[in-house]
């Protein structure tokens, strides 16, 4: 594991990735679990983010983090095996209102899992997130946390943190808040500092330590609530529409952070988030249920390697006329959802589709291939 | 501006590292600056331009402060809406609840009880302008000044009053009769033993004309000057009507010209507005107005009414304190104390909904059971046992806690008021028992039987109120802080 690592980040460094670098050696000081490391690890960081403007990477922070690396290399991990964490078992919820039905649903858990919840708005992907959470009753079916030996919702809440889509308002500063979190979960004095510290460099959130809800923006609201709720040491994380509120760069910064937090060693964890961002989450998760009007429909873990049709996205100057003219109107169809078109084949897979447009010179500023893709419901 | 000093910034943040659940109820801020505005109100109190010899003007002080009070219990109050250790189900051991309360009960205790800091300062105050002894020694000098100045004028005329022993079992008794004797009314009375054993001990001069009958006299009233409870308090006795007689009139003496200095000087003491050069240069003779109450011409003339009244002020100030007033005292602070600590614990641990949904219930019920017990015309016990039933209903409810999978607002309106009715429970019950007591011997025969019976009633129910507390402290400890756990962290329908 730590080769893995040592190399990974070597990579990275190498490569002037600087940014992800140093997320990998904090990551990596604290599955060492020593606390000289992870301070060591905060102190790269700080240099990191001191000198982020110089692409080339000032010389201090590159000695430093050879330094650390090298420490880091001499130490050995033992990677935990995965657990199951929890198993949902036809889990299904009407609102006493009768205005909404979550049909029973089934899926489970692990350790160091993502699953990512996705449907179009409305259709029960923050009813079924909330049944997970325990904070809605649950109809019929069973929610079974493997993992929490204490019987009652106190302690599974105490266990399953969940984020919601509209983040609740804190008061008083970022970082006191942090330190409650911290102190809550028995994190107490030394090590109480440390790891706020740890986690405010991890997410980026130092500079705004001291900074109150009103100073921040709801993207970093939403850095911060992830960072609460890890020094809370929750089992199995819940977010709900996470993404919502980021920047495309900070998308993808959260989602690879949450793969590596799931499968942190010291701490490993499950995932489950929501979210609209079907293929940024397609790319992290191991499992994606896709819901629409209340019923799990697709589970991409149960997707069977032969399927009936390919399909994809493109985005083209060309006309539809174009596109049939290349791709022969048998077995064919082509959807416009008047930004780009969505192609069905039964008969063509999707690279040989893009390889007779690009042969017949098709203009292509846009290609997906979502076969796979849950995104292939949303019609 | 920051204005939190560098040492509560430092146990601020070691509080919060290592103590949330006591960091969370602010114990360490408002406390300390709780007992710090306790101290500055203290100060101005102490310091404004309040005259112990004026009129109090302490009820503007109190409203003062309990304005004070209560945008200090609303600051606090918005700071306690910002960390909740159980509500956002961190590590909660059972005794968590009750340290919380504990530290609510003492903060809002260290609140509650700034509007009485002006009332207590006040009576320091006047305590240290006028000692009891002081009061009681120019009291006595100005009664005898006084005295000797009128000693001319004042009537000398004992009141004497004919008492006979009456036999009540041989049936001799006969209507008491007044006796006009020149300008004085006499009266002739017949007296129980005990009644004319009172009589002879506290008489001024006793005359025995007979086996069974006395002659009683009675001084005439030379205090000019009114005791206002300072006799209850001083170690100096203050002279009665009798005494000064025998020190003044008894044996005249003339008068000396320097007293009106003397007495002056007295006065201005006890009345800023006193005049005093007018008196020390001697009273004009328009003054000498004999067909008048000797009392009230002489109470004229020296302007005793300002006298009175600045003494009257200064030993209001001071005595304020008996038992009764203090046991009031004690009785409104600590229940204000345990009703506002109990609605900040409800409120931390129950949700925003359910809290103003129970206020609601609360006055909904109390109106609804005022009513029923006004039209039902009920005994004085009819409030204990609607007390008792609603208890028990309220447990009930409670109890489907237990069993719920639910989160339901019912159940937690019915914790929220079996909680608030526990510590009052004992007190309800010692109630229903001496109302019991009450029926069966007031309205009895055995109506004799009453003070012993009776006699530990004030002790009894100081025990409940004590009780009814260590048992909310107990039922927190154990059942209520588990009933809220588990409430609180049900899922939502």
């Amino acid at each position: 594991m730590v080769h893995q690592f040592v190399s990974e980040i070597s990579s990275y460094l190498q490569h002037q990735d600087y940014s992800l670098a140093v997320r990998r050696l904090l990551d990596a000081c604290l599955d060492i679990n020593k606390p000289e490391l992870v301070q060591k690890a905060i102190e790269l960081s700080r240099i990191y983010y001191r000198q982020k403007d110089n692409e080339q990477g000032s010389p201090e922070f590159i000695n430093a983090a050879n330094d650390l690396l090298k420490e880091v290399s001499s130490e050995t991990i033992i990677t935990p095996s995965s657990e199951l964490l929890v198993d949902v078992n036809g889990v299904s919820k009407t609102y006493s209102n009768g205005n909404f039905t979550l049909s029973p649903v089934s899926f489970a858990v692990s350790t160091g899992d993502i699953l990512g919840v996705v449907g179009e708005n409305g259709n029960g992907k923050t009813t079924l997130l909330r049944c997970l959470a325990g904070q809605l009753a649950i109809d019929s079916g069973s929610v079974h946390h493997t993992q929490i030996r204490e019987p009652g919702y106190y302690a599974i809440k105490h266990q399953v943190a969940f984020i919601p889509q509209r983040i609740p308002r804190w008061y008083g500063l970022l970082k006191d808040n942090l330190h409650f979190s911290a102190a809550i979960a028995g994190v107490h004095d030394d090590e109480n500092e440390l790891m706020v510290n740890f986690m405010l460099e991890r997410l980026g959130l130092t500079r705004y330590a001291n900074f109150t809800w009103n100073q921040i923006s709801s993207g970093y609201r939403t850095r911060f609530e992830i960072a609460r709720v890890l020094l809370q040491k929750p089992s199995l994380l819940i977010l709900d529409e996470p993404l919502a509120n980021l920047d495309i760069n900070a998308q993808q910064t959260i989602l690879t952070d949450l793969r590596f937090m799931a499968k942190s060693i010291k701490h490993p964890m499950g995932v489950v988030l929501s979210s609209q961002q079907l293929h940024e989450v397609e790319k992290v998760a191991d499992n994606v249920l896709f819901i629409k009007r209340g019923s799990c429909v697709f589970q991409t873990k149960e997707k069977t390697e032969t399927v009936k049709s390919y399909v994809l996205e493109l985005e083209t100057v060309a006309g539809r006329d174009d596109l049939v003219r290349v791709l022969g109107e048998d077995n064919v169809s082509i959807q416009f959802n008047g930004g780009f078109y969505t192609i069905t084949s039964t008969a063509h897979s999707a690279q040989d589709m893009l390889n007779k447009l690009v042969s017949r010179q098709v203009n292509i500023t846009y290609f997906r291939d979502i076969t796979y893709s849950t995104k292939r419901f949303f019609n | 501006m920051e204005l939190k000093p560098s040492f509560l910034k430092h146990l601020d943040k070691y509080l919060l590292k290592n103590f949330p659940v006591s960091w969370s109820s602010r114990i360490h801020s408002a406390g300390l600056y709780g007992i710090g505005f306790a101290i500055l109100i203290f100060f101005f109190s102490f310091i404004a331009p309040n005259d112990p010899r004026n009129r109090s003007t302490i009820y503007y002080w109190i409203t003062l402060a309990i304005i004070l009070s209560l945008l200090g219990f609303v600051f606090w109050m918005i700071y306690l809406l910002r960390f909740n250790v159980f509500k956002r189900y961190g590590l909660w051991k059972a005794t968590d609840t009750v340290k919380t309360y504990a530290f609510y009960f003492i903060i809002t205790l260290i609140i509650v009880s700034w509007a009485f800091i002006p009332p207590i300062t006040e009576s320091i105050r006047a305590n240290m302008a006028y000692s009891s002894n002081e009061l009681a020694k120019d009291i006595n000098d100005m009664n005898i000044k006084i005295c000797q100045l009128e000693s001319e004028s004042v009537n000398t005329r004992f009141r004497r009053d004919t008492f006979q022993l009456a036999n009540y079992i041989t049936g001799m008794q006969r209507k008491n009769s007044m006796i006009d004797v020149s300008e004085e009314i006499y009266g002739y009375y017949f007296a129980d033993s005990a009644n004319l054993n009172s009589k002879l001990k506290y008489a001024d001069s006793v005359n025995k004309i007979g086996d069974d009958m006395y002659v009683i006299y009675e001084c005439p009233d030379y205090m000019f000057i009114e005791e206002y409870e300072v006799n209850t308090f001083s170690d100096v006795k203050l002279l009665s009507s009798m005494d000064i007689y025998r020190r003044v009139l008894k044996n005249k003496q003339p008068v000396d010209p320097g007293l009106y200095k003397d007495l002056g000087v007295l006065f201005t003491k006890y009345s800023k507005l006193h005049s005093a050069l007018t008196l020390s240069a001697g009273i004009p003779d328009y003054y000498n107005r004999a067909n008048e109450n000797y009392k009230v011409r002489i109470s004229d003339k020296y302007d005793l009414d300002l006298i009175n009244s600045s003494i009257n002020h200064i030993t209001d100030k001071k005595y304020r304190w008996d038992s009764l007033t203090t046991e009031i005292s004690i009785h409104v602070a600590y229940y204000f104390t345990l009703m506002l600590s109990l609605l900040v614990l409800i409120y931390r641990h129950t949700t925003r909904k359910t809290f103003f949904l129970s206020l609601l219930a609360g006055v909904v019920l109390t109106i609804f059971t005022s009513i029923f017990i006004a039209l039902s015309r009920h005994t004085g016990s009819a409030f204990p046992m609607w007390f008792i039933a609603y208890f028990v209903i309220f447990l009930v409810i409670s109890a489907f806690i237990f069993n719920s999978t639910k989160r339901s607002v019912i159940t937690g309106i019915g914790l929220n008021f079996l909680v608030t009715m526990t510590p009052f429970l004992p007190l309800v019950i010692t109630t229903m028992y001496y109302d019991s007591l009450r029926e069966r011997y007031l309205y009895s025969s055995r109506w004799t039987e009453y003070d012993h019976v009776f006699k530990n009633e004030t002790l009894h129910y100081r025990l409940s109120e004590v009780g009814g507390f260590l048992l909310l402290i107990i039922l927190l400890a154990t059942v209520y802080q588990m009933l809220y756990k588990k409430w609180y962290s049900l899922p939502e329908d």
